[in-house]
């Protein structure tokens, strides 16, 4: 009984302790650690706000992503290395059998095997003589190969010039032909560049005559009030079809209040151009009683209406009658100076929307 | 929706494109010329001035020599303005037969007439005869004048001057002058024995009168602007006295009752005042006669020599001439003396104003730097321009229509005498009045018609 109780009991406590053991050794668990995540606190209108849009928020430029430049490995920046290395240069040239070298070379003394004294001093005074001779000999050769090759220099030297000469000549015969093609080559490129541009210029001016003939047979400014005025008009013109009453030459443009208005026709420009040349020609013609006390002040404004022939259509109208008998008188004058100085002389592709119908202004303040 | 969108946008265009269209209609409606705003502009702001070309054919008439003999009249009085060019009458292209038709316009402004004028002359029964003309503007077409006049036979020149007032007072709208007569002091022999006569002529210096024997020495005749009657200055007795004539009649009488001498005469412009200077031991001061009253008003007494008086076309003020701040100068005082104040400014010496008809311009003769020049200046001193310039200029008068100038030019020399010559208002067109001898002091008339 003892001895199972004491089994018992040891069985127990060896159990407990390698429990207790085996709890102390047991790899403890682990939890992976999360994230850092940046949190902001943003209030309720905050938020309205982002959800709606802020209109002053400022644009935020979209930048393109960052390019990462490749660092290139050791063996690429070898290779790298390598390709950028210039080729070696071309070999220098074998050197050529040297006559003068030759020539040393048969005057090198033959090793003596076991000289005395009296060969050695002999020898030694052979060797100077030798030594004397060859350096002579080296010297007059030296010279001779410097004279060698300085007329060998001054031959190549006249050969070069001679060379250089010819090429000199045929480049400049080359050059001329070229020039001469060049030129040939232009001048064909250039007429034919004209003809295109007349061409295109001929083709222009036709494509915006038929545009406005277009417009004007599709527009008719004279039905405007018509198309305005919403009670029908017993005396308005019905419809799109032209008036057949209607004068092909009748006056449109800016007064009739045509779109294609003719004032839209001519440039700022060319229209100071037609005053200049309007100017210079009535001016020869006017002429005032400049005596006149009040004179001075008399600006008369006259519409001008002119023929394509340069010539007056119709009376002029005052545009700024002020009546008395010395503004007439310088009325008088201005329509004197006007037929007097017809027919005008003006340029005929400004004529439509140009000089056809002006306001010519006779100002004699500056005068006097 | 979106389609919605675009066709009220559309809707809009259309409205804003119709008002604006509306707007510039109603615009150009209701704003005068509005519509020439978009078109060309021409200012014109320098005038080729000259002589207005002008054609004046022979008149027509039973005698062609008095015919043609008033058209030169015509044509000479135009061309001596200096404001018109008489054409060649020998490239004239159209003859003219008849007054009634209208001429062919073309054919004269081919030959560069702006101005035609067409004359005739006819007898009447009572032995005077009757000269018409019609003025065409040949450039514009239009008949600017037609008149007629009745005149004895002696007086065809006269007549002549008329025709060419008219014909200038239609082209220039100023008064003609050409029907006027000058007064001058005819000189006649040796420099130091000089004979000086008064004498009358026309404008022109035809029908040339001598009014005075030369007996006595005459200076400074004035015109009445009123009548035909002179006032001068005329040593009667030895005693310089002013005096008046009757140019109808003849007749003289002494202005005044002065124990001394007075000279300097000059009418008021209503004719029924005369202003002169009146001689005070050394000094001169300057009276007022009314000639109806024989009233005597003194207006200046300065102890200066105070002389040259000359009215202003309205009677209201005078101009005179006076040494009293040490020099000749100019000054301008009210009819009665008051407000006398120094109008001259420049340097050299002022003398002989005269008032122009116009008012605008006071004339004068200036001496300086041993010259004497004949110029203008405005009745307030300003604006001061020399006319003319010479050795000896002097003397200005004033045509009635205020835009011409006589004066006379002495000439040097032992042979040397004066002349008179006229002078447009702008310095230009400076012409020699001929005259059978030396002439000076010379007074332009009024119109005579």
């Amino acid at each position: 009984m003892y001895f199972g109780l004491t089994v018992s009991m040891v069985a127990h406590l060896a159990l407990l302790g390698w429990a207790l053991m085996a709890f102390q050794t047991t790899e403890p668990y682990k939890m992976a650690e999360p994230e850092a995540v940046e949190v902001a606190i943003i209030s309720a209108d905050e938020l309205v706000r982002l959800r709606q849009g802020d209109r002053d928020s400022k644009k935020l430029e979209t930048r393109p992503a960052e390019k990462i430049e490749k660092k290139p490995t050791e063996q690429e920046a070898k290779r790298e290395i390598v390709k950028t290395v210039p080729p070696p240069a071309a070999s220098p040239p074998e050197a050529q059998d040297d006559p003068i070298s030759k020539k040393l070379a048969a005057l090198q003394p033959v090793e003596p095997k076991g000289p005395t004294a009296e060969e050695i001093a002999a020898k030694k005074a052979a060797e100077e003589a030798a030594k004397k001779a060859a350096d002579e000999a080296a010297k007059k050769a030296a010279a001779q190969k410097a004279a060698e090759e300085l007329a060998l220099q001054k031959a190549a030297e006249e050969k070069k010039k001679q060379a250089e000469a010819e090429a000199e000549k045929k480049r400049k015969a080359d050059a001329e032909k070229k020039r001469k093609a060049e030129e040939r080559r232009k001048r064909v490129a250039a007429e034919k560049k004209r003809r295109q541009d007349a061409d295109r210029k001929r083709k222009l001016a036709e494509q915006r005559r038929r545009d406005k003939e277009r417009q004007a047979k599709s527009f008719d400014s004279g039905k405007i009030s018509a198309l305005l005025n919403k009670i029908p008009d017993a005396a308005a013109p019905q419809g799109g079809n032209p008036d057949p009453n209607a004068r092909p030459d009748a006056p449109r443009g800016a007064r009739a209040g045509a779109p294609e208005g003719r004032d839209t026709r001519l440039t700022a420009s060319q229209r100071s151009l037609l005053g200049a040349m309007m100017k210079r020609a009535v001016s020869q013609c006017w002429n005032i009683n400049s005596g006149l006390e009040g004179v001075d002040r008399m600006v008369v404004e006259l519409e001008v209406r002119l023929g394509p022939d340069g010539r007056l259509q119709g009376q002029p109208r005052v545009a700024n009658n002020r009546g008395g008998a010395i503004f007439q008188d310088a009325v008088n004058s201005a329509v004197r100076a006007l037929i007097q100085c017809e027919p005008y002389d003006l340029p005929k592709e400004f004529y439509k929307g140009g000089w056809d119908h002006m306001v010519v202004t006779f100002d004699p303040q500056k005068m006097f | 929706m979106t389609d919605r969108n675009n066709e009220r946008s559309s809707v809009e265009v259309n409205r804003r494109q119709m008002l604006a269209v509306t707007g510039s209609a109603l615009g150009a409606a209701l704003v005068p010329g509005a519509g020439a705003l978009a078109q060309t502009r021409v200012t014109v702001d320098e005038a080729n001035l000259r002589p207005r070309p002008i054609a004046i054919p022979a008149f027509l008439g039973e005698d062609p020599r008095l015919a043609q003999a008033i058209a030169d009249v015509v044509q000479a009085d135009l061309e001596r303005s200096g404001l018109f060019r008489p054409l060649d009458r020998g490239a004239f292209i159209e003859q003219i037969n008849d007054l009634a038709t209208a001429p062919r316009f073309a054919d004269w402004r081919a030959v560069g007439a702006e101005a035609l004028v067409v004359g005739q002359v006819t007898k009447l029964q009572d032995g005077r005869f009757r000269a018409e003309f019609r003025l065409w503007d040949t450039v514009l077409g239009k008949s600017l004048t037609a008149q007629h006049f009745a005149t004895d036979p002696r007086a065809w020149r006269r007549l002549g001057h008329i025709i060419a007032d008219q014909i200038y007072e239609k082209l220039t709208l100023e008064k003609g002058y050409f029907d006027t007569r000058v007064v001058f002091i005819d000189e006649t022999g040796p420099k130091n024995k000089r004979l000086k006569r008064l004498a009358i002529m026309d404008q022109d210096g035809h029908n040339v009168r001598l009014l005075s024997s030369g007996q006595e020495l005459v200076l400074t005749p004035r015109f009445n602007p009123q009548s035909q009657q002179i006032c001068y200055m005329s040593y009667v007795g030895g005693n310089p006295r002013v005096q008046m004539m009757d140019l109808a009649t003849g007749q003289r009488q002494v202005v005044g009752d002065f124990p001394n001498m007075t000279f300097a005469p000059r009418f008021a412009p209503d004719g029924r005042r005369i202003v002169m200077s009146l001689q005070e031991g050394g000094a001169s001061s300057l009276v007022e006669m009314d000639l109806g009253s024989r009233r005597i008003s003194q207006l200046t007494q300065t102890g200066a020599i105070d002389t040259g008086p000359c009215y202003a076309p309205d009677g209201r003020q005078i101009v005179f001439e006076s040494d009293r701040e040490g020099t000749q100068q100019l000054y301008v005082m009210g009819a009665n003396g008051a407000g006398q104040r120094r109008i001259s400014s420049g340097p050299g010496r002022y003398s002989t104003p005269v008032w122009s008809p116009r008012g605008d311009y006071i004339a004068f003769t200036k001496q300086y730097a041993g010259r004497f020049l004949i110029g203008v200046m405005r009745p307030d001193g300003t604006g001061e321009r020399v006319l003319t310039e010479g050795f000896h200029n002097e003397g200005p008068t004033w045509a009635p229509n205020g835009r011409v100038l006589m004066f006379f030019r002495e000439h040097r020399g032992a042979n040397g005498g004066p002349s008179i010559y006229s002078i447009d208002l702008t310095g230009y067109n400076e012409r020699r009045v001929t005259t059978p001898s030396f002439a000076s002091d010379p007074a332009w008339s009024p119109l005579l018609s």
